[in-house]
């Protein structure tokens, strides 16, 4: 019975129940949305690293970057292993039409000993992967306009030669390359072949550039690696354990924390209109509950009978919300990683984002829905009868005592400000409102209609006020996103600049030789050129293993172009530092996931080996997503001696254009040069990406601010459904249904234009704190005066918008009707 | 002052049809108390609504100093009787938030009348009603009585002719309704209002000058008594009512 007294209960009032659900279905909706981007991201971030290292438990490399087949073929003896694969790589360029310029042909050849084991995953899409001739991607296919059994006309040492499509597979981490022309001036394009194939195109027999192994399971691979280094007894080889840890190579953990902090919000509006609408049903039912009471229902029943109307609104809001998380997901994933421009295959995840969106769809709800369920089990039995009203206990005084307090916590010089500042306002928000509203009525600029809405919202000041704020946190999180992202534009060219080390950088296949920098420093405009090395290296926490990226660092280079970044007054003081001996500099990424302090000894293992590094500093850089260290060259060789340079970093004259030299430096080294990077790509493919992902927490945001105005609509609807009567008063006397639209519409302006103010208010102080308290030095205080206008607009046109419908309801009643509402 | 030619309402209550009022012709002069009575269902308070254009006749016309009430729109109606109809109702409604002083200014403001003007109607009109000191007090921190004559004064702030009152007395006991309709009788004398009342309570009835029956939804009886009251006619109205 109890079930269909709910269920009528919420049929009773449809609109209400309708609103509320929507409110609930949107929330969950958006929170499955960002769990599953997370998840997804994370997802992609770890496969494209599995496909990248092809599952490989160990690498070996070697200093002077190839070494002999050989050692392949000794290594393929150990019985404890259970799969192996040689490879090189190598660089030619691509004869094709489409190709307008030197700079759109790179190709990077990559030769494989072995394509049928675990090490390697292809998708055949056409062709044969045993035929010879080169294996290419999907959309480089399709970019190139081949099909497999195609030829293809390519450059060597030697000269031009036609080669074969013998395959084209599904995209993979391992073949990504341009997703489309405008990008191939600045990524190569990649391609498989057999390792025996490379060695013949480039006419080095024997030669492989790394060795990828797989060990049986259940096998102890650190005594198996062990042995294998030990019996090769070669001092040049560097066994490197592949550690797969998706945050090594991302630093999304920002982006994730926004998705998140908006997916929570959706679901916290949710939340509160479900709360606002039981506590009004409950105050609205207290005759009735106490008329239950009376004929013996107990506490318990009537709690299951609110719970149940919770239980319905919640398992419809599963119902719908889940499918529409999905088209959310899709829509959101798309516009993600468009923005990052990547031409994988993305699949959405939703392992973790399923289950948790229906645990949280209603577990939140239930939670919100505790308080007023309690009260009504507590509804009191002859006063509810006799309508004596309860005698209200005010907790405002001790709440605002202790938001004061709280309050005080904005003058910390830490990010802890912020929350300071968020809970002191949250605690605040109703007094900050009251006296926002009385100055609304006393400045009467919403005329007299708008001073008698005032008095109303005072009357249901925690009603609204908690829409209210939840307006104000949705304006001051766009604000903040907003400034943020003004603040990097602004900036990004100042950061790229200063900490890219030069006008252009360049990676090599194969070591960069003296000669090699000689002929670079003849080329016309190139004042200065530079090699350095760059190594792997793992260190743990705990049980876990985390791999950093070491680069060696040039003093006399970097004292004028570093590839990193610290306040201005450490850079020197970190680059003596790092000329000590046994010295390491931390990227603040690693340095923040490393956990210790500057002067602390960090354990690093290379090679197998155990060394003890004294952190100087901690720096940024652009260069470098992920783990980052630097080293100095004397303390890198002692970690590995003779590491041949791959990298290079050239300095160009005032006024040279740098893509006449990145231009001439392709044709010099077709075959040598994996990547040339120019200072000026490299600031316009930061640059890219910034749009798309501001438009995503964009639309993000007017999600949530349309939850708001659901949240407003669901408030005021309960607002003047408390008041029918004393609206029919009003146009019994003296009303016109306008004066009544007016003042309802007033109702909703004061509870947005709250929100505004105070959350413009809020935006502000947050950035102001965020810009004190962070260590990025990109992050300036910057006021967002577009957001705050078009946060203005939108918080208005919602306000507006909310207020129509409860004005159109309450007005549709007859006054004659009105005026015998209880 | 008031004309109502055959007018009758019904009204839809789920499938059924109720005719409350079945075909009223009526004449109101300027200056007459009248008392409306009449069983529960008879149509009185229909009546009132209608008079008050707070709803509209099915057939018929009502004109109220010589504006047909049925030709005018819904915003000409509001208009009309914020200018020229004061209301008082049998549970006082107030406005429960506003002041005894905000709820007698009310209609005033919507009007958008000068705050001047207004501060001097609304001391006036205390002074009247005998409210001072409860000028800055809330419905809820009022007696019955003390709420009645606040709607009085409400009802008297645009300065209407006509007063329209539903069981003004109806939730008073008798000293305080007492004070009502004397308040009500004074006005009618001193200012020379019009004042139509529905009422149950044959002593109310007895401050009007005229008397008119209602018995389902027609006149029964309208009966103009002296002033102090026709002792033979309020005896048939009684016989009537009891019959």
């Amino acid at each position: 019975m109890l079930w269909l007294a709910s269920l009528r209960n919420l049929i009773r009032k449809k609109s209400r129940s309708f609103f509320t659900l929507l409110a609930i279905l949107i929330g969950i909706t958006t929170m499955f949305a960002v769990i599953s981007t997370v998840e997804t991201a994370k997802y992609l971030t770890t496969e494209q690293l599995k496909e990248f290292t092809g599952n490989a438990d160990y690498t070996i490399n070697s200093t002077s970057n190839t070494f002999s087949e050989e050692i392949l073929d000794e290594v393929e003896t150990n019985s404890d292993i259970s799969s192996i694969t040689g490879l090189v790589h190598r660089q030619t360029k691509i004869n094709l039409d489409s190709a307008h310029h030197s700079a759109e042909s790179n190709l990077r050849l990559t030769g494989l000993s072995s394509f049928d084991n675990e090490l390697l995953s292809l998708d055949v899409i056409a062709g044969n992967l045993d035929q010879k001739g080169i294996i290419i991607s999907e959309t480089t296919a399709e970019l190139w306009n081949l099909r497999a059994g195609e030829i293809l006309n390519i450059q060597l040492p030697k000269g031009n030669k036609d080669v074969s499509i013998s395959a084209i597979v599904a995209d993979t981490a391992l073949l990504e390359g341009p997703a489309s022309w405008n990008e191939a001036s600045n990524k190569n394009w990649r391609a498989l072949t057999t390792l025996d194939n490379i060695q013949e195109l480039y006419h080095a027999p024997n030669q492989i550039g790394e060795i990828r192994i797989k060990f049986k399971e259940n096998v102890e691979q650190i005594s198996s690696i062990t042995a294998i280094k030990d019996s090769l007894q070669n001092e040049e080889l560097i066994f490197q354990k592949v550690v797969l840890d998706e945050r090594q190579t991302n630093q999304l953990e920002e982006l994730y924390f926004m998705l998140y902090a908006i997916g929570g919000l959706a679901m916290l509006i949710g939340a509160f209109i479900l709360y606002n609408t039981l506590y009004v049903s409950v105050s609205e039912r207290k005759n009735e509950i106490a008329i239950m009471k009376t004929v013996g229902y107990t506490p318990n029943q009537v709690k299951i009978l609110f719970l149940m109307e919770v239980l319905y609104l919640v398992i419809i809001g599963l119902i719908l919300g889940i499918p529409s998380g999905f088209m959310l997901a899709n829509l959101l994933q798309d516009g993600l990683f468009g923005s990052f421009q990547t031409n994988i295959e993305v699949k959405m995840q939703f392992m973790y984002a399923l289950p948790l969106s229906i645990l949280l769809g209603i577990i939140i709800p239930m939670l919100a829905s505790l308080i007023p369920v309690t009260y009504a089990s507590k509804v009191d039995v002859i006063s509810s009868l006799k309508s004596i009203p309860t005698e209200k206990v005010s907790g405002q005084k001790k709440r605002t005592i202790i938001g004061c307090i709280v309050l005080l916590g904005v003058f910390i010089p830490h990010a802890i400000s912020i929350v300071c500042l968020l809970v002191a306002v949250i605690l605040l928000y109703p007094i900050m409102m009251k006296a926002l509203t009385i100055l609304f009525s006393k400045t009467s600029f919403l005329g007299y209609e708008g001073s008698i809405a005032g008095k109303s919202t005072l009357l249901t000041l925690n009603r609204s006020s908690n829409m209210s704020l939840i307006l104000a946190i949705a304006i001051c999180l766009g604000l903040l996103v907003s400034s943020i992202f003004t603040s990097l534009e602004q900036n990004i060219s100042r950061d790229v600049i200063r900490s890219f080390g030069g006008n252009i950088q360049f990676s090599s296949e194969t070591s960069i030789s003296n000669e090699k920098l000689e002929q670079i420093s003849q080329m016309d405009g190139v004042k200065d050129v530079m090699a350095y090395s760059e190594s792997q290296a793992t260190w743990s926490i705990g049980d876990e293993n985390r791999q950093f990226t070491m680069i060696e660092v040039k003093n006399d280079w970097y004292s004028n172009n570093p590839l990193f970044y610290a306040n201005a007054s450490e850079q020197k003081q970190i680059l003596d530092a790092l000329e000590e001996k046994d010295t390491i500099l931390l990227g603040e990424y690693a340095f923040r996931e490393w956990g210790g302090k500057i002067g602390d000894t960090m354990t690093i293992y290379q090679n197998g080996k155990e060394n003890s590094l004294r952190v100087v500093g901690k720096v940024n850089t652009t260069q470098y997503g992920g783990y980052t260290a630097f080293i100095s060259e004397e303390n890198i060789n002692q970690l590995h001696p003779n590491v041949s340079p791959s990298k290079g970093l050239i300095l160009l004259d005032e006024y040279t254009d740098e893509s006449s030299v990145k231009n001439e430096l392709l044709n010099t080294f077709p075959f040598d040069l994996s990547s040339v990077q120019t200072l000026n790509e490299e600031i316009s493919k930061q640059e890219r990406a910034l749009p798309g992902v501001k438009s995503l927490f964009s639309g993000l945001l007017m999600i949530a601010i349309i939850i708001t105005g659901i949240g407003i609509l669901n408030t005021l609807t309960m607002n003047v459904m408390d008041r029918v009567r004393e609206i029919g008063v009003m146009r019994a006397i003296a009303f016109t249904r306008w004066q009544i639209y007016k003042t309802i519409i007033s109702e909703g302006l004061i509870i947005g234009l709250n929100g505004i103010l105070i959350g413009i208010f809020l935006g502000i102080t947050t950035i102001y704190l965020n810009a004190k308290t962070s260590e990025d030095i990109l992050i300036e205080f910057i006021v967002p005066l577009e957001t705050i206008l078009i946060s203005i607009i939108c918080g208005l046109i919602v306000s507006i918008a909310a207020s129509v419908l409860p004005s159109y309801t309450v007005n549709k009643i007859t006054i004659s009707k009105s005026l015998k509402q209880d | 002052m008031i004309q109502i030619e055959g007018i009758k309402k019904t009204y839809q209550i789920g499938k059924e049809s109720y005719e409350v009022l079945k075909g009223i012709d009526l004449t109101i002069n300027e200056g007459e108390f009248i008392a409306i009575m009449g069983p529960s269902g008879s149509g009185k308070s229909t009546l009132l609504n209608l008079l008050g254009g707070l709803d509209q006749a099915d057939i018929g016309n009502i004109q109220v100093n010589h504006a047909k009430l049925q030709d005018m729109s819904e915003k000409e109606r509001t208009l009309f009787r914020r200018k020229n109809i004061g209301f008082v109702f049998q549970n006082y409604q107030l406005l429960p938030n506003m002041t005894v002083e905000e709820n007698i200014a009310f209609p005033m403001h919507a009007d958008r009348l000068p705050k001047a003007s207004i501060q001097t109607t609304v001391t006036n009109l205390i002074q009247s009603t005998k409210l001072e000191g409860k000028e800055k007090n809330y419905p809820s921190q009022l007696s019955g009585g003390q709420q009645q004559r606040v709607s009085i004064a409400r009802a008297l702030s645009m300065e209407p002719k006509l007063v329209l009152a539903d069981e003004p007395t109806g939730n008073l006991d008798r000293k305080m309704g007492t004070e009502i309709l004397r308040l009500l009788s004074s006005l009618h004398q001193d200012q020379k209002l019009t004042i139509i009342m529905v009422t149950h309570d044959m002593y109310a009835a007895s401050f009007a000058n005229r008397i008119i029956l209602l018995k389902d939804g027609m006149i029964e009886s309208d009966i103009k008594q002296a002033e102090g009251g026709d002792q033979n006619a309020m005896a048939s109205i009684i016989t009537k009512l009891n019959s």
